[in-house]
């Protein structure tokens, strides 16, 4: 019947103009996904200490056994890595992930996914229908794509390989057998800013569904790639498609129906649809939500009658700019800003996260026309749709300070002197590695620590949304508590395989630093690489802790996860041996940020979430920040809200992390007998060639 | 227990409305579906729009908590104090606490912020009345404010 | 019948109307009978002898285009539930969409009609294409009589096919109402369940008895927005899928209460 692979890999080398392939079978103990994804890195890659926008980077944009099946959550996932241009001061092999369905297209056309290396000579476009794999020339000279926005490129494209007629099916290959399809193909696409080789450049697929962080779309800007486009009319086949059915069945019953509606909980926005960005019925005649492949959470935004950023969602939507700073400020607004940032191809997170920090460089006369750091954007007006305009284009043409801020906040702090003052005070709220702030490090320490010992945002929305965004949003709304502090961290902690303990999701000033904090990061790096970054199930699905459609709340994790792996693959995969896999993928990733250079000092966090940041005469950062904590021998939901983070404190967890991960404490770096122990023996040789180890 | 709002001077109000310097600023937070964002406000015209962008009266958060909820959240207590202290408008901070001592903790902040915002924005209205200044007039932070005469 | 009586006759087919056979096929109405005589659709109600009768089928997916969310789901489970594996190409309701097209010609569900003239069934050479009397009537490709000739295919009024050609297993295939789902544990058939309605969260297929209109789209693409949850999620529920006049002013009420909850109203520097 078949397990869920698509059985081949693309490897397509643009320096060379050819086209090789390889044995997904050969890369199966990865899962799919990053995991897959790292491990053709590994291969391809031979030095892994080249800059991102050399030809040696290799770029991979990888799906798994899920996509394309049914799987809720997974079904539409790709999983982009390869070394990232945002990182800071080193650029930090990362990944990003997106959503739509160009991850089912690659399964149908015979593929699991994509390895591009190289740089082509001149801009270019990969072309792929089913086994037929064409490099076309995106230049003025061949199909014009080149210049052209995220938006305009797909269009341009969807017409291209369907020969003009989107209405009818489409005919592949020759023969009356060889294929048919009415779909798009799935495309993906870097727009003006990756071009630019902007470092916080995004890949978009389908108008809104992006690779954000890690500057991917500078990758294929270097690489002169515009968009990857497949058409797939094949079939993928699993392992027990009756066994399928029913899980789908089963997990859609633990859903909410549309039918009757019960009411959700108070912060746990994710548990419904999204609904288009924008979308009014003042500005708009009518709308849809949209969902990514596969999924019944329709969360990938929607698309209006005005046809402004479709598929955008979350902080895709230029939020910020519904700041205090524009009087026109309405969802109409919003729209049109979002549906530029998705064209010019920005991540919106650098976009947006930027701008207080610019603005209190304003407000303090060092920014500005003529100032010390001179622009001529009006800062005064930020929020407005004018001023929107202007920033965007700034950062993705490299125009005014966008020449600098295109390089990432970091490396413009640094340029302007200014990174060690404003990092330490704040104002620059860089989360770590350059990527900035997101949720608050100093409270949610899986964010903070996950992301310091990653080379990223880790943007894994766990806890945050349960035990932060419910247990804050409760109290804010006046509303009680489901159950006890004590009941939901046992109701929670019993899904925390192999350990299994309540005292992981002990968030208290005590607990932060504890041996459980270190039992619960090393379980949140595993089953993010491997069950939501490999297997691939979506960070917005998955974990569920808390659904507010089951009965007592208990939600599906760890029983949805190995049940449609397991029907689609006809493994017998359990939960906690996903787990061991993540271990694995994660010490791989961990040996390629070593061989990039990471010591231990870098695992690091910026300065300010340890300064005591009393930011002007009345705030302080009193935001309700309520989470579990157990303090005197009870549990109970407390607001963390004024902590920060000690530096003593943080470095010998560091070191009891370490040694618990089988790490040399001294540098933060994988022992061989660790990656002997994991399968790993011939990165441990990778790493003594290279003295890590 | 309601405080008094008296009328203010023309030189208070010009005062309550001024543009602050980047030390005497105050934050808030926007906690909405994708994160949480600070908010920096430099005159309380910013304060009052940012309470204005929160949609909890509007969005049913009890019955279907959605993506599209924008909680626009000012630590009251910091808020007030930065009204009394830094603003410098004494009366506007009363008339707010007072009414925030009428609101049962229990029903958490969203009517907080309603008391708050409302009151802050019969205030401002208060100030441009008093400066003469009509709702279409675009000077800069109201410092140099010149009568319409609309 | 005189000429006129020809002409007046709804079910009548005649050259001098200016219809053509696939007009005729997809816009007489209401009957549910359609007459097959030697492959040549004949109008009128007095047949010969050996005319034979298409009994209407006993289902028929009616969907709401503008509910649709396009994830595809009913594809992946019509293909699933028939094949085994999933595919596109082998699904018999397709949706295609286009994100950059301005809603609602962004997304069309393109679902069998189950024709009462099914012109599919009338091509067919072999038979292979033909009307399943034991499953409801359900018009569907006994896969082991297809000869690849897609005439089938070719037939279909609408666009695109409905009856489609399956190149991975060659043969001809059509939305059958699951009557033959061999790797799923339901039921299907027109009395029974469908892949695609089970697995569609939006509720957006609903499987009718009665024949829908015929003529245009309105019997097929219904609205089916009103008495769900799509109000509360702020999708429009007007049956053209626009938001209704009511839709509309509660927005502009709700637009002024946050103009008026924000009341400073000096544009500042703006």
């Amino acid at each position: 019947m078949g397990n869920g692979y698509a059985g081949k890999i693309l490897v397509v080398d643009l320096t060379k103009r050819s086209t090789s392939t390889l044995n997904t079978s050969d890369y199966a103990e990865w899962g799919g996904g990053h995991g897959m994804g790292s491990a053709v890195f590994w291969d391809l890659c031979k030095d892994k200490t080249v800059k991102a926008f050399d030809p040696g980077n290799v770029l991979t944009v990888m799906t798994g056994p899920l996509q394309g099946t049914l799987t809720p959550f997974a079904s539409g996932r790709c999983e982009v890595q390869g070394i990232a241009p945002e990182g800071f001061p080193i650029e930090w092999y990362s990944r990003s992930g997106f959503g739509g369905r160009m991850a089912g297209q690659l399964k149908y056309a015979g593929w699991d996914g994509i390895a591009v290396m190289g740089k082509a000579d001149k801009p270019v476009w990969i072309d792929i229908r089913n086994q037929n794999v064409a490099i076309r020339d995106a230049g003025p000279s061949g199909d014009n794509l080149w210049g052209l926005d995220t938006a305009e490129v797909e269009q341009a494209i969807y017409k291209l390989v369907r020969n003009n007629d989107t209405v009818n099916w489409t005919q592949y290959g020759g023969s009356r057998d060889s294929g048919r399809s009415t779909m798009n193909p799935g495309v993906l696409s870097c727009g003006p800013a990756g071009e630019n080789l902007g470092r916080c450049a995004s890949l978009i697929h389908e108008g809104g569904g992006g690779a954000g962080q890690g500057g991917f779309g500078a990758v294929f800007g270097s690489k002169n790639l515009k968009s990857i486009s497949v058409i797939g009319t094949g079939a993928v086949g699993v392992a027990d498609p009756k066994a399928l059915m029913e899980a789908r069945a089963w997990a859609e019953s633990n859903w909410w129906d549309i039918d009757n509606l019960k009411p959700g909980l108070p912060g746990m926005y994710t548990s419904t649809p999204s609904g288009a960005i924008g979308a009014d019925p003042i500005n708009d005649v009518g709308s849809r939500d949209n969902s990514c492949l596969g999924c019944y959470k329709s969360c990938h935004g929607g698309h209006t009658s005005r046809g402004l950023a479709p598929n955008s969602s979350c902080f895709d939507s230029f939020y910020n700019m519904m700041g205090p700073f524009s009087a026109d400020h309405a969802s109409s607004d919003n729209a049109v800003t979002t549906d530029r940032l998705q064209r010019m191809g920005i991540n919106a997170w650098e976009a947006v996260m930027s701008i207080p920090w610019l603005v209190s460089l304003f407000k303090l006369g060092i920014l500005g026309p003529g100032k010390q750091i001179d622009s001529k954007l009006d800062w005064a007006d930020v929020g407005s749709e004018a001023f929107n305009k202007a920033w965007l284009e700034a950062l993705a043409y490299r125009t005014d300070v966008g020449a600098d801020l295109a390089e990432g906040c970091a490396r413009a702090a640094t340029k302007w002197g200014r990174y060690e003052e404003d990092t330490t005070s704040g104002t620059l709220a860089i989360c770590a590695h350059g990527y900035a702030h997101h949720y608050d490090a100093r409270k949610e320490v899986e964010w903070g620590y996950g992301t310091a010992l990653d080379g990223r945002d880790i943007n894994e929305h766990d806890i945050a949304l349960t035990l932060y965004w419910y247990t804050s949003m409760a109290p804010l709304f006046g509303m009680p508590y489901i159950m006890p502090a004590k009941d939901l961290v046992e109701m929670i902690g019993s899904t925390l395989l192999p350990y299994k303990d309540p005292m992981m999701l002990d968030f208290s000033d005590e607990g932060i630093y504890s041996d459980a904090m270190i039992k619960f990061i090393s379980w949140h790096r595993a089953y993010n690489r491997f069950w939501k970054q490999s297997a691939i199930f979506c960070d917005w699905g998955v974990t569920d802790w808390i659904n507010p459609y089951t009965k007592g709340y208990k939600g599906l994790t760890p029983e949805l996860e190995p049940k449609f792996f397991n029907a689609v693959t006809g493994k017998n995969l359990t939960f906690e041996e996903g787990m061991k896999i993540g271990t694995k993928i994660w010490n791989l990733d961990r040996a390629i940020f070593a061989l990039q250079g990471r010591t231990r000092d870098l695992d690091a966090l910026a300065e300010w979430q340890f300064v005591s940041s009393k930011m002007a005469a009345h705030s302080v950062y009193e935001v309700p920040y309520i989470m579990p904590a157990f303090e005197n021998g009870q549990w109970s939901y407390k607001n963390v809200n004024s902590r920060m983070l000690d530096h003593a404190k943080f470095e010998d967890w560091k070191t009891r992390y370490y040694t618990f991960e089988g790490w040399d404490p001294k540098t933060g770096i994988a022992t061989r007998e660790t990656l002997e122990k994991l399968g790993l023996g011939k990165v441990a040789d990778e790493l003594a060639a290279a003295k890590k180890i | 227990m309601t405080a008094t709002l008296t009328v203010p001077t023309k030189e208070q109000a010009t005062s309550f409305m001024r543009e602050l310097g980047f030390e005497d600023r105050f934050m808030g937070y926007v906690l909405k579906a994708s994160g949480q964002m600070a908010v920096t406000v430099y005159t309380l015209e910013a304060a009052i729009l940012f309470l204005g962008q929160d949609n909890t009266a509007y969005t049913v958060v009890d019955q279907f908590p959605g993506h599209d909820v924008h909680v626009a959240y000012m630590e009251p207590k910091a808020l007030v104090d930065w009204i009394r202290e830094v603003i410098g408008d004494v009366d506007l901070a009363d008339a707010i606490e007072a009414a925030s001592s009428e609101i049962p903790q229990e029903s958490g902040y969203p009517p907080q912020l309603r008391s708050m915002r409302e009151l802050m924005s019969q205030r401002f209205l208060q100030y441009m009345d008093v400066l003469g200044i009509g709702p279409d007039s675009g000077v800069e932070g109201g410092t140099n404010a010149e009568p319409t005469g609309t | 019948m005189s000429e006129n009586e020809e002409r007046n006759d709804e079910t009548t087919y005649s050259p001098q109307s200016g219809l053509s056979r696939r007009q005729f096929v997809t816009g007489v109405g209401g009957i549910g009978l359609g007459v097959v005589l030697g492959g040549v659709i004949t109008g009128g109600l007095a047949q010969p002898a050996s005319a034979v009768a298409i009994e209407g089928s006993e289902g028929y997916l009616v969907v709401d285009g503008h509910k649709c969310v396009g994830c595809d789901s009913c594809m992946m489970a019509c293909s699933l539930t028939h094949h085994g594996d999933l595919s596109f190409s082998q699904s018999r309701i397709q949706i295609t969409q286009n994100p950059f097209a301005l809603y609602p010609d962004d997304l069309t569900v393109a679902q069998c009609r189950q024709c009462p003239f099914p012109a599919c069934v009338e091509v067919c050479p072999t038979g292979a294409c033909h009307v399943d009397a034991a499953n409801g009537n359900v018009r569907t490709v006994d896969a082991s009589k297809c000869i690849g000739c897609e005439r089938c295919v070719d037939a279909c009024p609408f666009t695109p096919s409905r009856a489609i050609w399956n190149g991975i297993e060659k043969h001809a295939e059509k939305c059958d109402l699951c009557a033959d789902t061999p790797f799923w544990n339901e039921k299907g058939g027109a009395g029974g369940k469908q892949a695609c309605i089970t697995v569609c969260h939006m509720k957006a297929i609903t499987l009718q008895k009665d024949v829908p209109v015929q003529s245009g789209d309105v019997g097929y693409n219904v609205n089916l927005r009103t008495k769900d949850a799509s109000a509360k999620l702020k999708l429009p529920t007007g049956d053209d899928g626009f938001y209704t006049p009511a839709e509309v002013a509660a927005a502009k009420a709700a637009a002024a209460a946050a103009a008026a909850a924000a009341a400073a109203t000096v544009k500042v520097g703006h």
